[in-house]
């Protein structure tokens, strides 16, 4: 793989930071960002971001070897982390994407034999403990390669809220305050619980990232004044809530000017299929685990 | 102030004698040697267990850089295949699913779990990359903490990726399986289990004496240098004949007569030894020899 010349901002993170082929130019925070950067520098900043919907940390650590193994990364260039959580598990190499047992239909895209083997080794093998270590090691590796190679510190923010142990003192990482799923995604309703329910958007999330655009302009400002000064990223605070309106369907407005528009219209087009089957898979199967 | 330690985690090249065996073991002459050449103390510490894997001592190592290890204090680690799972985590010896008696120690879903595992989730690429981590996080800690560097010493041939450059790391050359444990035997070709002990393994840590007398001073002089500790050249080879196992004086001389005569009670290996995976038909190549280990004997 080869990689543009100049200052470059690396994004690597799951659905909090993965940009849907064909909206590359959307005012989405990632997009935003390297704007920000661009102008404080003078000079454009190539925005980099290999996030993947659905995707585990160790997708993201996958590609953190091969940046690092190709000195892809340079002592100019800036790296944000969308840390997913731990519990998810990179099950099959070619369904890098099918990782959280809560997505609703996965035994659609794997055969009978893989299903009940993700479904016995969250049952027996997975557990929290083993989970945090393995995310410690992680952290470990990506500060001892900012340490050798000498990196601007990378940001890390949480998409949800986890344990991270003593990674937290790692003094080569930037870690965000807050999470992104509790401190924005759910404070965009005017009830939080209405979306865990799983009721509210019954099927894909037709925003950005699980956030109206006006947060990601909040955020990608926020973010690059953290890339730029090395400072602590505050999510908990400043972030506009109850932006979701009860008539959202309806609200041809708010779904232009707020959400991904050709999602939304594609999920209003496609609830049927959603309407009896909302029940994560881990839920239908009875699986019962500790992790999230 | 405590005399310097010499911490130990890893798998069974690791493992402390039982105490009836009282033989000096290579950790321990390790040890004798740090001592002789730092003109200290150095008291032997060691939490490796049998059959563990990688992840069971990288959870002990976490343990060990919450303030427990100092910069006087030395560390070896005995790096066991990275395929090898900590799969519940009350078992950390059970890891190996070359095991020949796996399912007598988990249940049967227990068992089901590891199979799904082994055949639909786990593989190299992952194994390494888990890898890789586990020993960036033992870098990492070495210089935050400016300890002394850790020797690690690989059980088996495996594939480390970056984490062989890490400079915080004294790698061994050469690993103990293929460069001193198969090379004891006149015929290094052979399954030691199936064709030889028919039981298991009663050398300890599947090394003659001979080699541990090698080995442990070697192993001191590379902590106490930071030199490189090699385990391709040096060692005592073809050192077990065909009838060394009916030689009562060399019994005793170079391996573990309680466990030799603990297999010579057991009958279920008269007709050879089997792995679980083999016999479950889920062994994978992960480009080592399938190795049959019985946990019960003993």
């Amino acid at each position: 793989m080869t990689y543009p010349a100049g200052r470059k901002l690396f994004i690597l993170g799951d659905s909090f930071a993965a940009c849907r082929p064909g909206t590359e130019s959307a005012p989405t925070w990632h997009r935003l960002t390297a704007d920000l950067l661009s102008q404080h520098h003078g000079e454009p900043v190539q925005l980099i971001n290999s996030s993947l919907i659905g995707s585990a940390q160790d997708f993201c650590w996958g590609l953190l070897q091969e940046w690092f193994f190709n000195n892809a990364i340079g002592p100019d260039d800036y790296l944000v982390v969308a840390l997913t959580h731990p519990s998810r598990y990179w099950f099959l190499e070619r369904l890098p994407e099918l990782t959280n047992v809560n997505i609703i239909d996965l035994d659609r895209h794997v055969t009978k034999e893989e299903a009940t083997a993700i479904e016995l080794f969250i049952k027996h093998i997975q557990r929290p403990n083993l989970d945090t270590m393995l995310l410690i090691n992680r952290m470990a590796y990506l500060a001892l390669m900012v340490n050798e190679q000498k990196l601007n510190r990378p940001l890390m923010i949480n998409c949800f809220n986890q344990m991270i142990g003593h990674a937290e003192e790692f003094e080569e990482l930037n870690w965000a305050k807050g999470n992104l799923f509790e401190d924005i995604q759910r404070g965009e309703f005017s009830d939080k619980d209405r979306e865990v329910a799983d009721v509210f958007w019954r099927g894909l999330d037709g925003r950005f990232n699980h956030m109206c655009l006006s947060n990601h302009k909040i955020l990608a400002e926020k973010i690059a004044t953290a890339l730029i000064t090395d400072s602590v990223l505050d999510i908990t605070s400043g972030f506009v809530e109850k932006i979701i309106p009860d008539d959202w369907e309806t609200n041809i407005e708010f779904q232009q000017t707020e959400l991904d528009y050709e999602i939304t219209l594609r999920n209003l087009d496609n609830r049927k299929q959603y309407k009896n089957s909302l029940l994560p898979w881990k839920n239908r199967r009875g699986i019962t685990t500790n992790n999230k | 102030m405590r005399n310097p330690k010499l911490f130990v985690v890893g798998d069974s090249f690791m493992v402390p004698p039982l105490n009836e065996e009282i033989k000096p073991w290579w950790i321990q002459q390790a040890a004798d040697e740090l001592s002789r050449l730092s003109g200290k103390t150095v008291e032997v510490d060691t939490k490796a267990v049998m059959g563990s894997a990688q992840d069971f001592s990288c959870f002990l190592l976490h343990q060990l850089y919450s303030g427990r290890i100092t910069p006087d204090d030395y560390l070896i680690i005995g790096l066991t295949h990275p395929n090898r799972q900590w799969y519940f985590e009350t078992q950390p010896d059970v890891s190996n699913h070359h095991l020949t008696d796996l399912d007598e120690f988990v249940t049967k879903d227990q068992a089901k779990a590891i199979m799904g595992f082994i055949q639909y989730i786990q593989r190299p690429l992952l194994d390494t990359l888990h890898l890789q981590n586990r020993m960036a996080y033992v870098a990492y800690q070495t210089r935050r903490q400016k300890l002394r560097r850790p020797l690690v010493i690989k059980c088996f041939d495996q594939t480390v990726a970056q984490a062989g450059q890490f400079k915080e790391l004294n790698w061994a050359n050469g690993n103990l399986m293929d460069h001193i444990q198969v090379h004891e035997f006149w015929d290094p070709l052979l399954d030691e289990n199936q064709v030889y002990w028919k039981g298991i393994d009663p050398r300890y840590n599947h090394m003659c004496l001979s080699n541990h007398n090698i080995l442990g001073p070697r192993a001191g002089q590379a902590l106490h240098n930071d030199t490189t500790l090699d385990l391709v050249d040096g060692y005592m080879k073809g050192i077990i004949q065909a009838d060394s196992i009916n030689d009562r004086a060399w019994i005793e001389r170079e391996i573990n007569p309680f466990v030799v005569d603990a297999n010579a009670k057991q009958k279920r290996f008269e007709k050879g030894m089997t792995s679980w995976a083999v016999r479950m038909g889920i062994s994978k190549d992960f480009s080592i020899k399938p190795k049959t280990i019985t946990k019960g004997v003993k």
